[in-house]
């Protein structure tokens, strides 16, 4: 008997045989995935405890509690970005937020602990080597290449002008038959492989546009995904089981959102992404955005054109990236409020002059209070994550119909020379 | 970040789709089914493009097919053809080139009675041999049913299956070497020369 005598005839057992095997298979699939829930669970519930021990312990040793105010109100406005000089702020100030409806807001109910934890950004890794950047390109280019039906496009690596990470130059001709043009590089953190396309064309992978549509709800957008979140995993090598949709909202678009970004990534591997609220360290992200919008909202004001896809993979270990430095004390809610109608608040906008025209706002009945943890240098020391109460106070209804929220920051820890600085603010800026 | 992603469509309501010609239908097999067809396929070619163009080909096979065909189990008839769509090209490929995939592997256990293609020109009946296969699976037990379609059928590894049903590999291989046997045995009798 020939083995293509035996393939077909094979290929025509009773299809009932098939479904009895199929059947049996689904039935293995759901008990290995109960085994691996309950596996996970289990891990999880073991790590949660040795965690909670690992907490009290080193609490007990190492880690310091900080009953007294360690930073002053100026080192908090430099997390801002902002300078005490003229051209600086950190006055009464507060952003305009835009959503469409107060779910957006993400609004959890405050916790009760008398002490929070503070987190330091630890600058780890070595800068790249070539070869190891060759091989990071090298596993993604040629399936980039097959899937947008183009030659492997040459590159060469090139060192940053200011550092030794690498990135990858490519040929001009190379990156127009691309229709777009790649990031890739690497530093001593992360290695990115970034696809960009010009605003006016569309993205294509084997054919397949990626777009999206901001009245879809965010199952309809990642059921739509489906088949390009295959070709991605393909393409970057990788697979993530949770996805999180991102939505940036405007005044003046008439669907309401100026940006989409969709993640594709590991919650359990992201230890710090939802303590911190900052992105996961490895992520295959898809921004979406609508460069031609249409004022009388037309039906292309709400299609959004995929403008990017990054692949972001962290060189170094991701569990270690930030370090719990010390426990603060924190402050009540009341006492937040107390600085807050005192008008002894952070993170508005850096222009003197946009500060002195910007409307006031008074928080008196504010509607909603979270907490929310800022990152930045503050006058030489590492990046630092310091959690504030974040106030929202709506403060009116823009022309497309989302709700104007203006918030503002009060440290949610002792802070010291609040008096002093804001007085000092009053006279630079009057 | 707490989203989970949204259930997926039932067997029936797809069929439902095709039988009423709405291209949905595609859509949501694609959604709910492209990862597992890219799997069987994959066994059978361990070629990335080749299995995409499987796949697809899959897709159309399937709109051709149902209606007239109302398929009771619809996971399995999406089975059968793609399997049948990459078996053709697995043959067309091998003309050019070996492949390194399970289904070689697999192929190459039943050597004992069955050759090379080298001379396929003679015709044969595949459905009596189907019929004569077909029999010899249901005269196993459930257990080896189940080892005899994972590894022959769908060229699933011998790892794959040894964790399925919690058994050493030790355990398949030998159950294996029992079934070739047994299959050998029933392939003779029924007039196969082997």
């Amino acid at each position: 008997m020939k083995k293509q005598e035996w393939t077909e005839g094979l290929d025509r057992v009773d299809i009932e045989i098939v479904e009895k095997y199929v059947e049996q298979k689904n039935k293995f699939q759901a008990l290995k995935s109960q085994r691996e829930k309950r596996f996970r669970r289990g891990l999880l519930v073991a790590c949660l405890a040795l965690l909670l021990v690992s907490a009290i312990v080193i609490r007990s040793f190492s880690i310091p509690v900080w009953h007294n105010a360690r930073y002053s109100a100026e080192e908090i406005a430099a997390l801002f970005g902002n300078h005490n000089n003229f051209l600086g702020a950190g006055i009464s100030a507060y952003q305009e937020v835009y959503v469409p409806d107060e779910k957006y807001l993400n609004i959890e109910e405050l916790s009760e602990e008398k002490y929070i934890p503070l987190y330091k950004y630890n600058v780890m890794g070595k800068y790249p080597h070539e070869e190891e950047f060759k091989e990071f390109v090298d596993g993604i280019l040629p399936k980039y290449a097959e899937s947008i039906y183009v030659e492997i496009p040459q590159y060469k690596i090139e060192d940053s002008l200011f550092s030794n990470d690498k990135h990858a130059e490519f040929d001009s001709e190379d990156e127009k038959n691309m229709g777009g043009w790649l990031l890739v590089n690497q530093d001593k953190r992360y290695s990115r492989f970034s696809i960009q396309r010009d605003p006016k064309t569309n993205l294509l992978l084997r054919g397949e546009s990626i777009q999206t549509d901001t009245r879809l709800s965010d199952e309809e957008i990642i059921s739509s995904l489906e088949s390009i979140k295959s070709k991605l995993f393909y393409i970057f090598g990788v697979s993530f089981p949770d996805v999180e949709i991102v939505r940036t909202f405007d005044d003046y678009r008439p669907s309401g959102t100026s940006k989409i970004v969709v993640y594709f990534y590991d919650e359990e591997a992201s230890v710090f992404s939802s303590v911190l609220g900052i992105a996961p360290e490895d992520f295959i992200c898809i921004e979406f955005y609508n460069y031609e919008y249409n004022v009388y909202g037309t039906d292309e004001d709400y299609l959004l054109k995929a403008t990017s896809i990054t692949y972001r993979k962290c060189r170094v270990d991701s569990s270690k990236t930030y370090t719990h430095f010390a426990d603060a004390e924190r402050i009540s809610l009341e006492e937040a409020e107390d600085l807050l109608y005192k008008g002894y608040v952070f993170g508005g906008h850096s222009c003197s002059a946009c500060m002195q025209a910007q409307e006031k706002v008074d928080f008196e009945g504010y509607d909603f209070v979270k907490l929310k943890y800022i990152s930045g240098k503050s006058n030489g020391h590492p990046t630092i994550q310091i959690p504030f109460y974040a106030f929202y106070k709506k403060i009116g209804i823009a022309t497309n119909g989302n709700i104007i929220y203006a918030r503002t920051y009060v440290p949610a820890i002792k802070v010291k020379g609040y008096e002093k600085y804001f007085k000092n603010q009053e006279k630079e800026h009057n | 970040m707490n989203f989970k992603e949204k259930a997926t469509i039932d067997d029936e309501e797809i069929i439902e789709l095709y039988w009423k010609r709405d291209q949905l239908a595609i859509v949501e097999t694609d959604n709910k089914y492209k990862n597992y067809l890219f799997s069987v396929s994959y066994n059978v070619l361990h070629e990335n493009c080749d299995c995409e163009e499987c796949v697809n080909d899959t897709y159309l096979g399937v709109w051709n097919a149902i209606p007239p065909t109302r398929p009771k189990v619809f996971k399995a008839f999406i089975t059968t053809i793609v399997r049948r769509i990459s078996l053709k090209r697995y043959y067309s490929n091998m003309k050019k080139r070996a492949i390194p995939s399970e289904m070689t592997v697999s192929l190459s256990e039943l050597e004992d009675f069955i050759s090379s293609d080298d001379d396929v020109s003679a015709e044969f009946d595949s459905e009596r041999l189907g019929k004569v296969i077909s029999n010899f699976v249901r005269s196993l037990s459930d257990r080896n049913q189940y080892i005899f379609m994972s590894r022959y059928y769908m060229s699933e590894s011998v790892v794959t299956i040894a964790k399925e049903l919690e058994l050493s590999r030790s355990t398949i291989n030998k159950e294996l070497a029992a079934i070739r046997s047994a299959l050998k045995e029933k392939l003779e009798s029924e007039g196969y020369s082997v």
